[in-house]
């Protein structure tokens, strides 16, 4: 595959040039994806240094190890987000940075209305998660921002919002469902999400 | 968690799974399901998926951060010493190869692209690829069996799809082929009737007039199972029997009755 033939490639096809030590498909994967990375571990964070090590270490995954994306199980876009995030994560429950969510968490009010739609930008397709996110019942809304921005456990987010931890579990669950299902209605289908 | 979770018990998690809302034994139970359940598997993709979408935006990562994982970059892909490989080729007997010791292992690990395997997989699979090295150079049965060709019929998209089915099945026992020195992999996936297909490999592309050659070794005869031409991808074969390693040698193109050559890369056929 040309170099400039990358800008046009799917993300398959870049990891599969990936996986042929092609480094200029590895940047253009940088490109496309380590800015919403980047985001959400500076988000869970609040450390950019952090961060920046956590990205770094989660496209120098995809060099060593593209097989284990696998295309037709979700967007290449998805898959290093979810590993950005279980990375960001395992450190924020570790004791060493115990403190600094406590720090962050002081900072914040637990629970912000305007969280999710914070992180949809002007994108068009943005847009349109942002009205989703929007039309979410709150207390799902709720307990998806603490589980996936705050870090949290389902066991602690149910401590935060006095419930119990069964009832969030299921928020948790439907929301996701209704999103997608909101999100498959206005026409962001799979090939989309898959892009 | 003690017990193993029923479907509905499984099904409870499946949106926190997703947002890492577990903690690690509950998380340990619901992997455990998802292995063998497709339905739940789907759901967790589906949730991942929409998780994802919370997190689009523009803002754009560091370029001092790109710069850092380029300069990683310039150590890799590790170096492929087949020279050395091919000066060894014996004209009669092949001396043994030395297994590669476990720190060796762990430094190849931290570097190259087996980062992330299994210790013990690792350490097992080289130790068992450095004595199977040894024994198939020394003589190959020559039975007059038939070089098979490569099932190469199925291509692309199907290939790729029979594939990632066949690593899926729970039934499948994966080969890890390494050689001597852990730099060269390939990685095939075998089924219980005979099938399998190389799934995955950092084989250096061949010169035109040479071919890389598939082995497997049924007890003491190394059977060719096919030819994977000069520059191998996702490949089928067929190998029945009780297969107890499988092999790559570099042979001249149209493949050999029999190879004096030493294997590239080797590995042995653990079953369950």
């Amino acid at each position: 595959m040309p170099m400039d033939d990358l800008r046009d490639a799917s993300d398959a096809a870049l990891v599969v040039a990936i996986g042929r030590w092609r480094e200029d498909a590895l940047a253009e994967a940088y490109r496309r994806h380590a800015g919403a990375a980047y985001a959400l571990a500076s988000r869970l964070l609040n450390d950019r240094t952090i961060a920046e090590e956590i990205l770094q270490e989660v496209f120098l995954r995809l060099w060593n190890r593209p097989e284990r994306f696998d295309a037709e199980r979700g967007s290449l876009r998805s898959y290093l987000l979810a590993q950005t995030h279980g990375r960001s994560v395992d450190l924020l429950r570790s004791d060493t940075s115990r403190r600094r969510r406590e720090e962050r968490d002081a900072r914040e009010s637990p629970v912000r209305s305007d969280d999710i739609e914070r992180e949809v930008i002007d994108l068009t397709v943005a847009e349109q998660v942002k009205e989703v996110v929007a039309a979410l019942p709150e207390d799902e809304r709720q307990a998806v921002e603490l589980a996936y921005f705050g870090g949290h456990t389902y066991r602690q987010v149910a401590v935060l919002l006095g419930a119990p931890e069964g009832t969030v579990k299921s928020r948790i669950r439907s929301g996701l469902r209704r999103m997608r299902q909101n999100l498959v209605e206005m026409g962001v289908g799979d090939p989309w999400l898959t892009t | 968690m003690a017990h193993d979770l029923t479907h509905a018990e499984a099904s409870e998690f499946l949106g926190v799974y997703a947002l890492d809302a577990l903690d690690a034994d509950e998380r340990e139970a619901v992997e455990l399901h998802l292995i063998d359940c497709g339905f739940c598997r789907a759901e967790v993709e589906e949730h991942v998926e929409v998780a994802g979408l919370l997190s689009s935006g523009v803002v754009h990562a560091p370029m001092s951060v790109w710069d850092r994982i380029s300069g990683e970059l310039e150590g890799t892909p590790p170096p492929l010493d087949l020279a050395s490989i091919h000066a060894q080729r014996p004209s009669a007997v092949p001396p043994p190869v030395a297994a590669p010791v476990p720190d060796q292992l762990a430094e190849r690990r931290s570097r190259g692209r087996g980062a992330g395997l299994r210790i013990g997989a690792l350490v097992a699979a080289a130790s068992v690829a450095a004595s199977v090295i040894g024994v198939l150079g020394l003589k190959v049965a020559e039975d007059g069996r038939r070089i098979d060709e490569i099932a190469i019929g199925a291509h692309g998209t199907e290939l790729e799809r029979t594939v990632r089915a066949a690593i899926d099945d729970p039934e499948a026992v994966k080969v890890e082929l390494r050689s001597a020195d852990g730099a060269v992999f390939a990685d095939a996936v075998m089924l219980p009737d005979g099938r399998g297909y190389l799934a995955n490999d950092n084989l250096p592309t061949l010169p035109p007039d040479r071919n890389y050659q598939l082995w497997a070794v049924v007890g003491e005869e190394r059977i060719s199972v096919g030819l994977l031409g000069s520059d191998p991808d996702r490949s089928a074969f067929v190998a029945s029997g009780p297969v107890g390693a499988l092999a790559i040698t570099d042979e001249e193109a149209g493949g050999v009755v029999a190879s004096l050559q030493q294997p590239l890369v080797a590995g042995q056929v653990q079953r369950a």
